[in-house]
């Protein structure tokens, strides 16, 4: 068993097999061998205990270009389920997984937001994560004679 | 700038303020039932001074309501200001700048998996291309999108009729995209369904085969084949593993010559094809074969087994028949022809409504190392239990994924069905389009799956679940959520662990679709 904290001082006990999906914690773990002191981070027993067993990803799975050639953003029933969250949580989810390196979680989370975009024009996309239009007014200019192109045959 | 307050207005002051017994009198003389009316000259000059000071009046509220409607106007100029401040200051707390660009991208490239260029000929700019609106969102992300070649590099496009102002765009925006994603290779996405042109050149496949050193998957459907549109020949395809090429009518009424055009492609491993393709390199490599649109010669075990000879390295086999084709088993049955395939994993068969093709599957092969079998009707077509029995059985092979979709089939012959295959991790059914006949996913299906600490249950290893039920068909909830609940994977539970220790798993994962059923809202 592992003993885990997270940064609000709860600790968890979780067995080695289940955070081991945390290529950090699986890092962690050999570099400091069995000991008692816990390894603080935030929860995501919950999914790491739901994906227990499954396979994990090669180290540079999502390196190749083969890779993403068979990308999909569909997503599972129960972690879609999991992932619908505010979106300020959403981005702290995916930046922790990145952290812990935790690929599927962090795949999870990075096709839920792809799929929050995909079918959107740029003025419904920087409404839905509060984005500006920061284009200066000579590139602005571009984009709109871009956008005109086409539109030439009108 | 002036205060909206009404106490501290300038109020325009009103010179002509009529009582009520004037305004009376003025009625009193306006009435037509009093005949004609002549005013007093002295009355006249009384109304004219009045009408003069009304005016009067009117222009100073004139002046008054335009120095109100400007400031109205410098009020909103600066709540749009305001807005935009909030805006700004809203975008600096905003979640998504916390993701660093690798992550970003990461985002990006799910969203670009299909930039579609099939209304290139829209009047705004197609959001299907989603390359293209990433980078129009913001500076960092136009950036980002312009430096990630990969974010161009999968193109979809959609071809209908020959319009030259309408080519040379399309010219012109693919040298953009494909400068913008050079050096890395392509996926291609051709569709031509709805493009009747029977000869000439294609500019924008002209402009694309200058790139065919990129190529890495290509799908090219259209109702006349690639060769009538001039297509060089000795084209070299030093990158292509995937090709898809479905063609629906041949001019010369003989085979399709396209598969000729991509003899030069060493790397080729995957192909979808309306015909078999020829014995030679680099087709005798392919790992991954899938015939579209088969004609019945093409489904007899003779010529089957050619192809599996032919094709020593094919890991998966999909079979899809032309809908119109008809046939009978016993005539397509040669008691010679009996192959074990040992390379074969996946085989996927997808019938119009053929039971024939099935059961020569069945009958005249056998695959060892399958371990994925999907079959599919488009028509109720009776599930062969017996074949397929029989089938494992010779092939002792152990399937981990089933999906059986549109074949009518009894509770019975279902649990025999699942019964011989002990390994299976993921199971689909659907019985959706059978109408005429009751579902298999009866009560006894799922006591048949329910979890028994003393024995084991049906599909032992079963680890996802997804049944598809016909609109009409009983269905019952509580045994079903019993089934379920015997067998779900509980993290820590002694019954979960007790389940891996003895072999068996836990499902995890579980689909329910019914279409126009109502749910008891108890259960």
């Amino acid at each position: 068993m592992v003993t885990l904290v997270t940064s609000d001082n709860e600790k968890f006990n979780a067995e080695k097999e289940v955070v081991e999906r945390s290529v950090l914690i699986k890092n962690m773990l050999e570099d400091v061998g069995e000991s008692d002191q816990p390894i603080p981070l935030p929860m995501f027993l919950e999914y790491c205990e739901h994906h227990r067993g499954e396979p994990l990803p090669a180290p540079d799975a999502d390196t190749s270009q083969d890779d993403t050639r068979k990308r999909t953003t569909d997503i599972s029933e129960w972690d879609q389920k999991f992932i619908t969250v505010d979106q300020e949580m959403l981005f702290e989810i995916i930046l922790a997984a990145n952290y812990l390196d935790i690929k599927s979680l962090l795949d999870v989370g990075c096709k839920t937001v792809a799929n929050m975009i995909k079918g959107k024009t740029p003025e419904e996309i920087r409404k839905l994560f509060n984005i500006v239009n920061d284009f200066t007014p000579r590139r602005r200019c571009a984009q709109i004679k871009k956008e005109n192109e086409w539109a030439e045959d009108r | 700038m002036t205060s909206l307050c009404a106490r501290c207005a300038k109020i325009p002051q009103i010179r002509v303020n009529l009582s009520f017994e004037e305004i009376s009198r003025i009625e009193h003389d306006l009435r037509s039932e009093f005949g004609p009316f002549v005013i007093r000259p002295e009355r006249a000059e009384e109304v004219k001074q009045m009408l003069a000071l009304a005016d009067k009046d009117i222009e100073d509220h004139d002046s008054e309501i335009a120095r109100l409607h400007g400031q109205i106007l410098i009020i909103e100029e600066g709540k749009r200001k305001l807005e935009a401040q909030r805006a700004r200051l809203r975008a600096l707390l905003s979640p998504v700048r916390k993701l660093p660009n690798e992550i970003l991208s990461r985002i990006f490239q799910h969203v670009c998996e299909n930039n579609s260029l099939r209304g290139y000929n829209a009047h705004t700019l197609p959001i299907h291309f989603s390359a293209m609106t990433i980078s129009f969102v913001c500076s960092r992300w136009r950036d980002l999108a312009l430096s990630s070649p990969r974010l161009w590099a999968h193109l979809t496009i959609g071809v209908c009729t020959r319009d030259a102002a309408r080519e040379l765009r399309l010219i012109n925006i693919l040298t953009r995209l494909l400068k913008r994603s050079s050096p890395l290779k392509l996926s291609l996405n051709i569709d031509c369904n709805d493009c009747y042109l029977r000869e000439g050149t294609l500019p924008f496949l002209d402009l694309l085969l200058q790139h065919a050193h990129r190529w890495e998957t290509f799908t090219f459907h259209a109702l006349y084949p690639l060769t009538l549109y001039q297509m060089p020949s000795g084209l070299h395809f030093p990158s292509l593993v995937e090709l898809n090429i479905r063609t629906f009518e041949s001019p010369l009424g003989g085979p399709l010559p396209d598969l000729n055009l991509f003899e030069h492609a060493p790397r080729l491993c995957t192909l979808a094809t309306t015909e078999a393709p020829p014995p030679k390199a680099p087709f005798n490599k392919l790992e991954s074969l899938h015939l579209q649109r088969m004609n019945i010669d093409l489904a007899s075990p003779p010529v089957l087994a050619n192809i599996l000879h032919n094709y020593p390295s094919l890991k998966s086999l999909s079979l899809e028949p032309d809908p119109f084709e008809e046939g009978d088993f016993e005539e397509l049955r040669d008691p010679t022809v009996q192959g074990t395939w040992r390379n074969i994993t996946c085989l996927v068969i997808e019938a119009f409504w053929q039971p024939w093709l099935l059961n020569m599957a069945f009958s005249s092969f056998s695959f060892p190392s399958l371990n994925e079998l999907v079959v599919k009707s488009k028509c109720p077509t009776t599930w062969p239990v017996d074949a397929f029995k029989s089938f494992v059985t010779t092939s002792s092979c152990m399937i981990t994924t089933f999906t059986l979709r549109g074949f009518t089939v009894s509770d019975v012959d279902l649990i025999a069905t699942l019964q011989v295959m002990p390994s299976l991790s993921y199971l689909e059914i659907d019985d959706f389009k059978d109408s005429s006949s009751q579902s298999p996913i009866t009560s006894h299906f799922m006591q048949s799956l329910q979890h028994q600490s003393t024995s084991f249950p049906l599909a032992p290893k079963l680890h996802s679940l997804r049944l598809i039920s016909k609109w009409n068909a009983p269905f019952d909830d509580l045994t079903f959520i019993s089934m379920i609940e015997s067998r779900w994977f509980k993290p820590g539970s002694d019954l979960s662990a007790a389940m891996f220790s003895v072999g068996k798993a836990c499902i995890r994962s579980v689909v329910l679709t019914f279409s126009w059923r109502e749910v008891d809202a108890e259960v």
